[in-house]
Protein backbone atom coordinates (compact mmCIF):
# COMPACT_ATOMS: atom_id res chain seq x y z
CA UNK A 1 0.00 0.00 0.00
CA UNK A 2 2.42 2.12 1.27
CA UNK A 3 4.64 1.46 -1.61
CA UNK A 4 1.53 1.96 -4.50
CA UNK A 5 1.53 5.45 -2.76
CA UNK A 6 5.25 6.39 -2.86
CA UNK A 7 4.63 5.06 -6.47
CA UNK A 8 2.10 7.32 -7.32
CA UNK A 9 3.82 10.12 -6.26
CA UNK A 10 7.23 9.13 -8.26
CA UNK A 11 4.33 9.12 -11.71
CA UNK A 12 3.80 12.83 -10.11
CA UNK A 13 6.69 14.17 -9.99
CA UNK A 14 7.19 14.11 -13.76
CA UNK A 15 4.15 16.24 -14.70
CA UNK A 16 5.18 18.97 -17.18
CA UNK A 17 8.52 17.25 -17.15
CA UNK A 18 10.55 18.29 -20.60
CA UNK A 19 12.13 15.14 -20.13
CA UNK A 20 9.00 12.98 -21.43
CA UNK A 21 8.47 14.82 -24.45
CA UNK A 22 11.89 14.90 -25.78
CA UNK A 23 12.36 11.52 -25.33
CA UNK A 24 8.68 10.78 -27.55
CA UNK A 25 10.71 13.27 -29.69
CA UNK A 26 13.57 11.09 -29.96
CA UNK A 27 11.29 7.64 -31.06
CA UNK A 28 9.26 9.94 -33.51
CA UNK A 29 12.86 10.60 -35.05
CA UNK A 30 13.47 7.02 -34.94
CA UNK A 31 10.34 6.09 -36.71
CA UNK A 32 11.10 8.84 -39.25
CA UNK A 33 14.37 7.69 -39.72
CA UNK A 34 13.05 4.18 -40.14
CA UNK A 35 10.43 5.69 -42.93
CA UNK A 36 13.09 7.25 -44.89
CA UNK A 37 15.08 4.14 -44.58
CA UNK A 38 12.55 1.86 -46.23
CA UNK A 39 11.42 4.40 -48.64
CA UNK A 40 14.94 4.69 -50.20
CA UNK A 41 14.38 0.74 -50.12
CA UNK A 42 11.73 0.35 -51.48
CA UNK A 43 11.99 3.56 -54.15
CA UNK A 44 16.05 2.57 -55.12
CA UNK A 45 15.78 4.99 -58.27
CA UNK A 46 14.86 8.25 -56.11
CA UNK A 47 17.43 6.87 -53.31
CA UNK A 48 20.14 6.66 -56.26
CA UNK A 49 19.35 10.22 -57.37
CA UNK A 50 20.15 11.40 -53.50
CA UNK A 51 23.84 10.68 -54.52
CA UNK A 52 25.90 10.34 -51.46
CA UNK A 53 23.43 9.89 -49.02
CA UNK A 54 21.84 7.39 -51.38
CA UNK A 55 24.91 5.28 -51.33
CA UNK A 56 25.18 5.03 -47.35
CA UNK A 57 21.66 4.42 -46.85
CA UNK A 58 21.45 1.60 -49.62
CA UNK A 59 25.11 0.21 -47.78
CA UNK A 60 22.87 0.57 -44.06
CA UNK A 61 20.14 -1.60 -45.91
CA UNK A 62 22.51 -4.80 -46.61
CA UNK A 63 20.47 -7.39 -45.65
CA UNK A 64 16.90 -5.50 -45.46
CA UNK A 65 13.60 -5.60 -47.72
CA UNK A 66 10.85 -3.54 -48.39
CA UNK A 67 8.65 -5.43 -46.73
CA UNK A 68 6.95 -5.54 -43.40
CA UNK A 69 9.48 -8.57 -41.80
CA UNK A 70 12.45 -5.97 -43.15
CA UNK A 71 10.84 -3.00 -41.69
CA UNK A 72 10.54 -4.25 -38.06
CA UNK A 73 14.08 -6.02 -38.24
CA UNK A 74 15.02 -2.62 -38.71
CA UNK A 75 13.23 -0.79 -36.16
CA UNK A 76 14.16 -3.55 -33.69
CA UNK A 77 17.68 -2.49 -34.12
CA UNK A 78 16.40 1.48 -33.96
CA UNK A 79 14.59 -0.05 -30.67
CA UNK A 80 17.35 -1.71 -29.29
CA UNK A 81 20.60 0.80 -30.07
CA UNK A 82 18.42 3.58 -29.34
CA UNK A 83 16.68 1.97 -26.26
CA UNK A 84 20.00 1.38 -24.34
CA UNK A 85 21.31 5.22 -24.55
CA UNK A 86 16.87 6.31 -23.94
CA UNK A 87 16.46 4.28 -21.33
CA UNK A 88 19.71 5.04 -19.81
CA UNK A 89 18.97 8.83 -19.77
CA UNK A 90 15.66 7.65 -18.27
CA UNK A 91 17.17 5.99 -15.14
CA UNK A 92 19.60 8.45 -14.95
CA UNK A 93 17.17 11.44 -15.35
CA UNK A 94 14.91 9.96 -12.38
CA UNK A 95 17.54 9.16 -9.68
CA UNK A 96 19.90 12.04 -10.74
CA UNK A 97 17.40 14.65 -10.83
CA UNK A 98 16.97 14.67 -6.75
CA UNK A 99 20.51 15.67 -6.58
CA UNK A 100 20.72 18.14 -9.22
CA UNK A 101 17.19 19.70 -8.47
CA UNK A 102 18.44 19.51 -4.35
CA UNK A 103 15.42 17.62 -3.70
CA UNK A 104 16.94 14.16 -2.30
CA UNK A 105 17.18 14.99 1.26
CA UNK A 106 13.56 15.60 1.41
CA UNK A 107 12.71 12.47 0.16
CA UNK A 108 15.26 10.74 2.33
CA UNK A 109 14.20 12.28 5.50
CA UNK A 110 10.83 10.94 5.14
CA UNK A 111 9.37 8.47 7.23
CA UNK A 112 9.49 5.87 4.54
CA UNK A 113 11.50 3.05 3.53
CA UNK A 114 14.19 4.79 1.25
CA UNK A 115 14.10 1.33 -0.91
CA UNK A 116 10.32 1.61 -1.72
CA UNK A 117 11.90 5.06 -3.37
CA UNK A 118 14.60 3.02 -4.98
CA UNK A 119 12.64 0.31 -6.42
CA UNK A 120 9.73 2.64 -7.37
CA UNK A 121 12.17 4.92 -9.91
CA UNK A 122 13.31 1.98 -11.61
CA UNK A 123 9.43 0.70 -12.03
CA UNK A 124 8.58 4.33 -13.26
CA UNK A 125 11.45 4.09 -15.73
CA UNK A 126 10.26 0.67 -16.45
CA UNK A 127 6.53 2.34 -17.14
CA UNK A 128 8.07 4.78 -19.30
CA UNK A 129 10.39 2.60 -21.30
CA UNK A 130 7.40 0.17 -22.04
CA UNK A 131 5.11 3.07 -23.85
CA UNK A 132 7.97 3.77 -25.55
CA UNK A 133 8.56 0.51 -27.14
CA UNK A 134 4.75 0.47 -27.36
CA UNK A 135 5.18 3.85 -29.89
CA UNK A 136 8.12 2.12 -31.89
CA UNK A 137 5.62 -0.54 -32.75
CA UNK A 138 2.83 1.81 -33.10
CA UNK A 139 4.93 4.10 -35.11
CA UNK A 140 6.30 0.92 -37.17
CA UNK A 141 2.51 -0.30 -38.28
CA UNK A 142 2.12 3.17 -39.18
CA UNK A 143 5.00 3.34 -41.07
CA UNK A 144 4.48 0.43 -43.08
CA UNK A 145 0.71 1.36 -43.52
CA UNK A 146 2.35 4.79 -45.23
CA UNK A 147 4.53 3.33 -47.40
CA UNK A 148 1.78 0.95 -48.70
CA UNK A 149 3.74 -2.64 -48.05
CA UNK A 150 0.67 -4.76 -48.25
CA UNK A 151 -1.42 -6.48 -45.92
CA UNK A 152 0.37 -7.45 -42.58
CA UNK A 153 1.81 -11.26 -42.01
CA UNK A 154 -0.23 -13.15 -39.83
CA UNK A 155 1.50 -13.66 -36.09
CA UNK A 156 3.99 -10.95 -37.31
CA UNK A 157 2.43 -8.49 -34.84
CA UNK A 158 2.62 -10.82 -31.73
CA UNK A 159 5.77 -12.11 -32.75
CA UNK A 160 7.10 -8.44 -32.99
CA UNK A 161 5.75 -7.33 -29.45
CA UNK A 162 7.24 -10.54 -28.28
CA UNK A 163 10.43 -9.71 -29.18
CA UNK A 164 10.20 -6.05 -28.19
CA UNK A 165 8.89 -7.65 -24.05
CA UNK A 166 12.26 -9.53 -24.29
CA UNK A 167 14.25 -6.90 -25.31
CA UNK A 168 12.61 -4.36 -23.05
CA UNK A 169 13.43 -6.73 -20.06
CA UNK A 170 16.82 -7.37 -21.33
CA UNK A 171 17.43 -3.69 -21.45
CA UNK A 172 16.06 -3.16 -18.06
CA UNK A 173 18.35 -5.58 -16.32
CA UNK A 174 21.17 -3.20 -17.11
CA UNK A 175 19.50 -0.16 -15.65
CA UNK A 176 19.82 -0.74 -11.95
CA UNK A 177 24.01 -0.31 -12.12
CA UNK A 178 23.39 3.00 -13.75
CA UNK A 179 20.90 4.08 -11.02
CA UNK A 180 23.30 2.94 -8.22
CA UNK A 181 26.07 4.86 -10.35
CA UNK A 182 23.56 8.12 -10.27
CA UNK A 183 23.05 7.67 -6.84
CA UNK A 184 26.83 7.42 -5.66
CA UNK A 185 27.67 10.46 -7.98
CA UNK A 186 24.95 12.63 -7.12
CA UNK A 187 24.42 13.31 -10.40
CA UNK A 188 24.29 12.73 -14.26
CA UNK A 189 27.69 12.93 -15.92
CA UNK A 190 28.89 10.24 -14.23
CA UNK A 191 25.88 7.65 -15.54
CA UNK A 192 26.07 9.29 -19.08
CA UNK A 193 29.65 8.22 -19.03
CA UNK A 194 29.10 4.61 -18.11
CA UNK A 195 26.64 4.49 -20.46
CA UNK A 196 28.85 5.38 -23.30
CA UNK A 197 31.74 3.48 -21.75
CA UNK A 198 29.30 0.47 -21.77
CA UNK A 199 28.11 0.73 -25.52
CA UNK A 200 31.91 0.91 -25.96
CA UNK A 201 32.43 -2.34 -24.17
CA UNK A 202 29.36 -4.11 -25.69
CA UNK A 203 30.59 -3.40 -29.46
CA UNK A 204 33.76 -4.09 -28.71
CA UNK A 205 32.82 -7.84 -26.98
CA UNK A 206 30.44 -8.49 -29.85
CA UNK A 207 33.50 -8.93 -31.82
CA UNK A 208 34.38 -12.06 -29.70
CA UNK A 209 33.39 -14.77 -28.40
CA UNK A 210 33.13 -13.63 -24.50
CA UNK A 211 30.25 -11.36 -26.22
CA UNK A 212 28.01 -14.14 -24.38
CA UNK A 213 29.70 -13.30 -21.27
CA UNK A 214 29.36 -9.45 -21.47
CA UNK A 215 25.95 -8.47 -20.43
CA UNK A 216 26.07 -5.11 -22.99
CA UNK A 217 26.84 -7.35 -25.71
CA UNK A 218 24.48 -10.63 -24.97
CA UNK A 219 21.16 -7.70 -26.20
CA UNK A 220 22.87 -7.30 -29.69
CA UNK A 221 23.56 -11.34 -30.22
CA UNK A 222 19.86 -11.95 -28.68
CA UNK A 223 18.32 -9.25 -31.56
CA UNK A 224 20.37 -10.47 -34.17
CA UNK A 225 22.30 -6.79 -34.26
CA UNK A 226 25.42 -8.97 -34.86
CA UNK A 227 23.79 -10.64 -37.05
CA UNK A 228 22.64 -14.55 -37.01
CA UNK A 229 24.15 -15.45 -33.73
CA UNK A 230 21.77 -16.11 -31.73
CA UNK A 231 22.77 -19.65 -30.86
CA UNK A 232 25.99 -17.81 -29.44
CA UNK A 233 23.63 -16.91 -26.43
CA UNK A 234 23.62 -19.80 -23.83
CA UNK A 235 22.29 -20.27 -20.54
CA UNK A 236 25.25 -18.69 -18.86
CA UNK A 237 24.14 -15.89 -20.61
CA UNK A 238 21.11 -15.62 -19.14
CA UNK A 239 23.02 -16.03 -15.54
CA UNK A 240 24.95 -13.14 -16.31
CA UNK A 241 22.33 -10.83 -17.25
CA UNK A 242 20.26 -11.92 -13.91
CA UNK A 243 23.09 -11.37 -12.09
CA UNK A 244 23.58 -7.82 -13.51
CA UNK A 245 19.87 -7.08 -12.99
CA UNK A 246 20.36 -8.30 -9.03
CA UNK A 247 24.26 -7.03 -8.46
CA UNK A 248 22.38 -3.05 -9.34
CA UNK A 249 19.51 -3.59 -7.52
CA UNK A 250 20.90 -4.29 -4.10
CA UNK A 251 23.93 -1.70 -4.87
CA UNK A 252 21.07 0.85 -5.56
CA UNK A 253 18.41 -0.24 -2.40
CA UNK A 254 22.05 -0.45 -0.47
CA UNK A 255 23.53 2.61 -1.45
CA UNK A 256 20.25 4.31 -1.21
CA UNK A 257 19.36 3.12 2.88
CA UNK A 258 22.94 3.38 4.06
CA UNK A 259 24.80 6.11 2.23
CA UNK A 260 25.52 9.44 3.82
CA UNK A 261 23.34 12.25 2.21
CA UNK A 262 25.32 15.58 2.47
CA UNK A 263 23.29 16.67 -0.30
CA UNK B 1 8.41 13.05 30.63
CA UNK B 2 9.86 12.02 27.16
CA UNK B 3 12.09 14.66 25.33
CA UNK B 4 11.30 15.12 21.77
CA UNK B 5 14.84 15.24 20.98
CA UNK B 6 17.69 13.25 22.83
CA UNK B 7 21.34 13.12 21.44
CA UNK B 8 23.87 11.51 23.42
CA UNK B 9 27.76 11.33 22.22
CA UNK B 10 27.14 12.48 19.16
CA UNK B 11 30.05 12.25 16.23
CA UNK B 12 31.05 12.63 13.18
CA UNK B 13 34.25 12.78 11.51
CA UNK B 14 34.35 12.74 7.30
CA UNK B 15 37.82 11.52 6.83
CA UNK B 16 40.22 13.41 9.17
CA UNK B 17 37.66 16.31 9.73
CA UNK B 18 36.02 15.70 12.57
CA UNK B 19 32.35 17.32 11.96
CA UNK B 20 30.67 16.89 15.04
CA UNK B 21 32.55 16.04 18.40
CA UNK B 22 30.76 14.57 21.60
CA UNK B 23 27.77 16.37 21.45
CA UNK B 24 24.80 16.01 23.73
CA UNK B 25 21.92 18.20 24.24
CA UNK B 26 18.39 17.90 24.90
CA UNK B 27 15.62 19.11 23.52
CA UNK B 28 12.16 19.35 25.82
CA UNK B 29 8.77 18.97 24.12
CA UNK B 30 7.02 22.27 23.26
CA UNK B 31 10.51 24.03 23.44
CA UNK B 32 11.87 26.48 20.75
CA UNK B 33 15.58 25.07 20.65
CA UNK B 34 17.85 27.85 18.84
CA UNK B 35 21.46 26.15 17.39
CA UNK B 36 23.79 28.64 16.73
CA UNK B 37 26.90 28.41 15.29
CA UNK B 38 29.37 30.23 12.51
CA UNK B 39 29.52 28.38 9.17
CA UNK B 40 31.23 25.02 9.32
CA UNK B 41 30.62 24.33 13.01
CA UNK B 42 28.78 21.86 12.81
CA UNK B 43 24.86 22.59 12.88
CA UNK B 44 23.63 21.30 9.47
CA UNK B 45 25.83 18.09 10.06
CA UNK B 46 24.16 17.63 13.35
CA UNK B 47 20.46 18.82 11.98
CA UNK B 48 21.57 16.02 9.04
CA UNK B 49 22.41 13.59 11.47
CA UNK B 50 18.72 14.45 13.16
CA UNK B 51 16.68 13.46 10.59
CA UNK B 52 18.97 10.19 9.84
CA UNK B 53 20.52 11.80 6.64
CA UNK B 54 23.87 11.32 7.69
CA UNK B 55 25.17 8.08 10.10
CA UNK B 56 26.85 9.77 13.43
CA UNK B 57 30.38 7.85 13.47
CA UNK B 58 29.26 7.71 17.18
CA UNK B 59 26.33 8.65 19.59
CA UNK B 60 22.72 8.22 19.47
CA UNK B 61 20.18 10.28 18.33
CA UNK B 62 16.69 10.13 19.94
CA UNK B 63 13.13 11.86 18.93
CA UNK B 64 10.31 10.96 20.85
CA UNK B 65 12.15 8.18 22.41
CA UNK B 66 12.83 6.41 19.36
CA UNK B 67 16.60 5.99 18.27
CA UNK B 68 16.73 7.43 14.56
CA UNK B 69 19.28 4.33 13.74
CA UNK B 70 17.39 1.47 15.22
CA UNK B 71 13.94 3.32 13.89
CA UNK B 72 14.30 5.57 11.65
CA UNK B 73 10.78 5.39 10.38
CA UNK B 74 9.21 5.49 13.51
CA UNK B 75 11.55 8.30 14.93
CA UNK B 76 10.81 10.34 11.54
CA UNK B 77 7.25 9.84 12.21
CA UNK B 78 6.11 13.63 13.59
CA UNK B 79 8.65 15.69 12.48
CA UNK B 80 8.44 18.70 9.44
CA UNK B 81 12.30 19.43 8.57
CA UNK B 82 13.76 22.47 6.18
CA UNK B 83 17.91 21.64 5.77
CA UNK B 84 19.93 24.32 4.45
CA UNK B 85 18.40 25.39 1.03
CA UNK B 86 14.54 25.54 0.61
CA UNK B 87 14.13 23.06 -2.71
CA UNK B 88 11.15 21.77 -4.50
CA UNK B 89 10.69 20.13 -7.71
CA UNK B 90 11.08 23.00 -10.59
CA UNK B 91 8.32 21.46 -12.87
CA UNK B 92 5.68 21.43 -10.20
CA UNK B 93 3.70 24.06 -8.83
CA UNK B 94 2.93 24.88 -5.64
CA UNK B 95 0.44 23.20 -4.62
CA UNK B 96 1.66 19.61 -6.55
CA UNK B 97 4.44 20.00 -4.23
CA UNK B 98 2.49 19.85 -1.54
CA UNK B 99 0.26 17.28 -2.61
CA UNK B 100 3.43 14.47 -3.05
CA UNK B 101 4.74 15.43 0.48
CA UNK B 102 0.97 15.28 2.08
CA UNK B 103 0.69 11.95 0.46
CA UNK B 104 3.66 10.91 1.64
CA UNK B 105 3.17 11.81 5.52
CA UNK B 106 -0.49 10.59 5.11
CA UNK B 107 -1.85 14.05 5.92
CA UNK B 108 -5.54 15.33 4.87
CA UNK B 109 -6.65 16.92 1.87
CA UNK B 110 -7.40 19.70 4.13
CA UNK B 111 -3.62 20.00 5.19
CA UNK B 112 -2.43 21.31 1.91
CA UNK B 113 -5.52 24.31 1.73
CA UNK B 114 -4.04 24.87 5.39
CA UNK B 115 -0.48 25.46 5.13
CA UNK B 116 -0.56 27.54 1.98
CA UNK B 117 -3.43 29.95 3.48
CA UNK B 118 -0.65 29.66 6.90
CA UNK B 119 2.03 30.48 5.32
CA UNK B 120 0.46 33.38 2.67
CA UNK B 121 1.02 31.01 -0.53
CA UNK B 122 -2.63 31.43 -1.49
CA UNK B 123 -1.53 33.98 -5.00
CA UNK B 124 1.28 30.96 -5.86
CA UNK B 125 -0.51 27.70 -5.57
CA UNK B 126 -0.63 27.48 -8.95
CA UNK B 127 2.86 28.76 -10.22
CA UNK B 128 5.63 26.63 -10.44
CA UNK B 129 8.06 26.41 -7.90
CA UNK B 130 11.11 27.31 -10.39
CA UNK B 131 9.04 30.74 -11.07
CA UNK B 132 8.95 31.59 -7.37
CA UNK B 133 11.51 34.20 -5.64
CA UNK B 134 13.68 33.07 -3.41
CA UNK B 135 11.07 34.19 -0.20
CA UNK B 136 8.46 32.37 -1.65
CA UNK B 137 10.16 29.04 -1.97
CA UNK B 138 11.66 29.03 1.35
CA UNK B 139 7.66 30.07 2.52
CA UNK B 140 6.71 26.49 0.21
CA UNK B 141 10.06 24.45 2.02
CA UNK B 142 8.37 25.91 5.35
CA UNK B 143 4.68 24.67 4.16
CA UNK B 144 6.56 21.28 3.02
CA UNK B 145 7.82 20.99 6.49
CA UNK B 146 4.29 21.87 8.18
CA UNK B 147 1.79 20.08 5.75
CA UNK B 148 2.76 16.79 7.94
CA UNK B 149 0.91 18.52 11.44
CA UNK B 150 4.44 17.72 12.61
CA UNK B 151 4.79 17.85 16.79
CA UNK B 152 8.25 18.55 16.10
CA UNK B 153 10.05 21.05 12.96
CA UNK B 154 13.71 21.07 12.57
CA UNK B 155 13.99 23.98 10.61
CA UNK B 156 18.12 25.12 9.12
CA UNK B 157 18.10 28.95 8.43
CA UNK B 158 13.96 28.97 7.74
CA UNK B 159 14.60 32.84 7.67
CA UNK B 160 16.89 32.78 4.93
CA UNK B 161 15.45 35.02 1.67
CA UNK B 162 12.47 36.68 3.47
CA UNK B 163 12.37 39.67 3.94
CA UNK B 164 11.87 41.67 7.01
CA UNK B 165 7.87 41.50 6.94
CA UNK B 166 8.55 37.81 6.16
CA UNK B 167 10.52 37.18 8.80
CA UNK B 168 8.28 38.51 11.36
CA UNK B 169 5.30 36.53 9.65
CA UNK B 170 7.22 33.80 10.47
CA UNK B 171 8.22 34.40 14.05
CA UNK B 172 4.72 35.12 14.70
CA UNK B 173 4.10 31.46 13.15
CA UNK B 174 6.52 29.42 14.77
CA UNK B 175 5.33 31.32 18.31
CA UNK B 176 1.97 30.16 17.53
CA UNK B 177 3.20 26.43 16.69
CA UNK B 178 4.94 26.41 19.51
CA UNK B 179 2.32 27.76 22.01
CA UNK B 180 0.38 24.49 20.16
CA UNK B 181 2.49 22.42 21.67
CA UNK B 182 4.80 21.77 18.35
CA UNK B 183 8.76 22.01 19.34
CA UNK B 184 11.19 23.74 17.05
CA UNK B 185 14.32 22.83 17.00
CA UNK B 186 16.14 25.70 14.32
CA UNK B 187 19.83 26.92 13.12
CA UNK B 188 19.61 30.79 12.06
CA UNK B 189 22.23 33.29 11.66
CA UNK B 190 19.90 35.98 12.55
CA UNK B 191 20.64 36.00 15.97
CA UNK B 192 18.24 38.71 16.97
CA UNK B 193 15.91 36.40 15.68
CA UNK B 194 16.87 33.26 17.79
CA UNK B 195 17.14 35.82 20.81
CA UNK B 196 13.41 36.65 20.30
CA UNK B 197 12.60 33.33 19.75
CA UNK B 198 13.74 30.68 21.43
CA UNK B 199 13.61 29.25 24.76
CA UNK B 200 16.79 28.01 25.00
CA UNK B 201 20.23 28.56 23.12
CA UNK B 202 22.78 25.97 22.09
CA UNK B 203 26.40 27.43 20.23
CA UNK B 204 28.29 24.58 18.54
CA UNK B 205 31.90 25.71 17.56
CA UNK B 206 34.37 23.52 15.63
CA UNK B 207 31.56 20.73 16.26
CA UNK B 208 31.52 21.21 20.04
CA UNK B 209 28.64 22.32 21.81
CA UNK B 210 30.26 25.02 23.86
CA UNK B 211 27.25 26.49 25.82
CA UNK B 212 23.81 25.95 26.25
CA UNK B 213 21.63 29.18 28.03
CA UNK B 214 17.73 29.55 28.87
CA UNK B 215 16.46 32.96 27.41
CA UNK B 216 16.91 35.34 30.05
CA UNK B 217 18.83 33.15 32.37
CA UNK B 218 20.40 35.06 35.06
CA UNK B 219 23.78 35.26 35.24
CA UNK B 220 24.21 33.84 31.11
CA UNK B 221 24.77 36.84 29.59
CA UNK B 222 28.16 38.85 30.68
CA UNK B 223 28.20 42.61 31.90
CA UNK B 224 29.84 44.68 29.85
CA UNK B 225 30.24 47.83 31.28
CA UNK B 226 28.15 50.32 33.52
CA UNK B 227 26.87 53.65 32.23
CA UNK B 228 26.79 56.62 33.52
CA UNK B 229 25.19 59.79 32.49
CA UNK B 230 25.60 62.94 34.53
CA UNK B 231 25.58 66.30 34.89
CA UNK B 232 29.13 66.78 35.82
CA UNK B 233 30.51 64.21 33.79
CA UNK B 234 34.48 65.48 34.88
CA UNK B 235 33.67 65.82 38.40
CA UNK B 236 32.11 62.37 38.50
CA UNK B 237 35.06 60.84 36.81
CA UNK B 238 37.28 61.94 39.20
CA UNK B 239 35.11 60.81 42.59
CA UNK B 240 34.30 56.84 40.15
CA UNK B 241 38.42 56.89 40.46
CA UNK B 242 39.47 58.66 43.49
CA UNK B 243 36.71 56.80 46.03
CA UNK B 244 35.82 53.72 44.23
CA UNK B 245 39.48 53.26 42.71
CA UNK B 246 37.84 52.01 39.35
CA UNK B 247 40.56 52.68 36.45
CA UNK B 248 38.94 51.28 33.41
CA UNK B 249 36.58 54.90 32.69
CA UNK B 250 35.83 56.37 29.13
CA UNK B 251 34.35 59.65 28.83
CA UNK B 252 32.27 61.05 25.52
CA UNK B 253 34.10 63.11 24.02
CA UNK B 254 34.26 66.79 24.42
CA UNK B 255 31.34 68.55 22.67
CA UNK B 256 29.70 65.15 22.60
CA UNK B 257 25.59 65.44 23.33
CA UNK B 258 25.51 63.24 25.70
CA UNK B 259 27.41 63.14 29.20
CA UNK B 260 28.28 59.49 29.65
CA UNK B 261 30.48 57.86 31.52
CA UNK B 262 31.79 54.14 30.36
CA UNK B 263 33.34 52.10 32.86
CA UNK B 264 34.37 48.64 31.88
CA UNK B 265 36.07 47.57 35.08
CA UNK B 266 35.29 44.42 36.14
CA UNK B 267 34.52 45.70 40.13
CA UNK B 268 32.44 48.38 39.05
CA UNK B 269 29.13 47.99 41.16
CA UNK B 270 25.91 49.93 40.04
CA UNK B 271 25.36 50.66 43.92
CA UNK B 272 28.23 51.74 45.03
CA UNK B 273 28.61 54.16 42.03
CA UNK B 274 25.34 55.61 42.53
CA UNK B 275 25.73 56.24 46.17
CA UNK B 276 29.74 57.65 45.89
CA UNK B 277 28.16 60.04 42.91
CA UNK B 278 25.34 61.24 45.05
CA UNK B 279 27.35 61.43 48.15
CA UNK B 280 29.84 64.29 46.13
CA UNK B 281 26.76 66.00 44.77
CA UNK B 282 27.03 64.87 41.18
CA UNK B 283 23.44 64.53 39.37
CA UNK B 284 22.50 61.20 37.99
CA UNK B 285 20.43 60.90 34.49
CA UNK B 286 21.27 57.46 34.01
CA UNK B 287 22.81 54.93 35.00
CA UNK B 288 22.35 51.35 33.38
CA UNK B 289 24.52 48.21 33.61
CA UNK B 290 24.91 46.98 30.14
CA UNK B 291 24.60 43.60 28.79
CA UNK B 292 26.10 42.05 25.73
CA UNK B 293 23.76 40.56 23.73
CA UNK B 294 23.32 37.44 21.87
CA UNK B 295 25.70 38.74 19.39
CA UNK B 296 28.57 40.43 21.35
CA UNK B 297 28.14 36.81 23.54
CA UNK B 298 28.00 34.35 20.37
CA UNK B 299 31.10 36.19 18.78
CA UNK B 300 33.00 36.09 22.15
CA UNK B 301 32.50 32.22 22.61
CA UNK B 302 33.49 31.38 18.87
CA UNK B 303 36.65 33.49 19.03
CA UNK B 304 35.09 36.81 17.24
CA UNK B 305 35.44 38.12 14.20
CA UNK B 306 37.51 35.96 11.59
Amino acid sequence: MRFALVLKTEVQKLRRSSAIWLSVVFYLFFAALGAFVLWMLKNPDSARSLGLLGQKASFAMNGLSADWPGLFAFFDELGIAGGMIILSIIVTYLYGREYVDGTAKNMLALPLPRAYFAVAKLTVAAIWFALLSALLLAEGLAVGALLGLGPLPSGLIANEAGKTVVAALLLLALQPLVAWIALASRGYLAPFGYTIATLLVGNLMIHTLWARWCPWSIIALLSGMAGPRQEDVVLGSGIVMAATFALGLVGTIVHQARADNCQ
Amino acid sequence: MTSAIRVRGLSKSFGEVKAVRDLSLEVRKGEIYGFLGRNGAGKTTTIRMLLGLIAPSYGEVELFGRSVRRDREGALAKVGFLVEAATAYPNLTVRENLEIQRALVGSSRAAVDEVIERLALGPYAQRRSSRLSLGNRQRLALARALVGSPELLVLDEPANGLDPAGIVEIRELMRSLASSGTTIFMSSHILAEVDQLADRIGIIHDGTLIEEHERGEAGSRKRLRVEVEADFPERAEAVLRERLGLRKIERAPEGAIEHVLRISDSAASVPEIARALVGAGVGIERLVPVEENLEERFMRLTGGQR
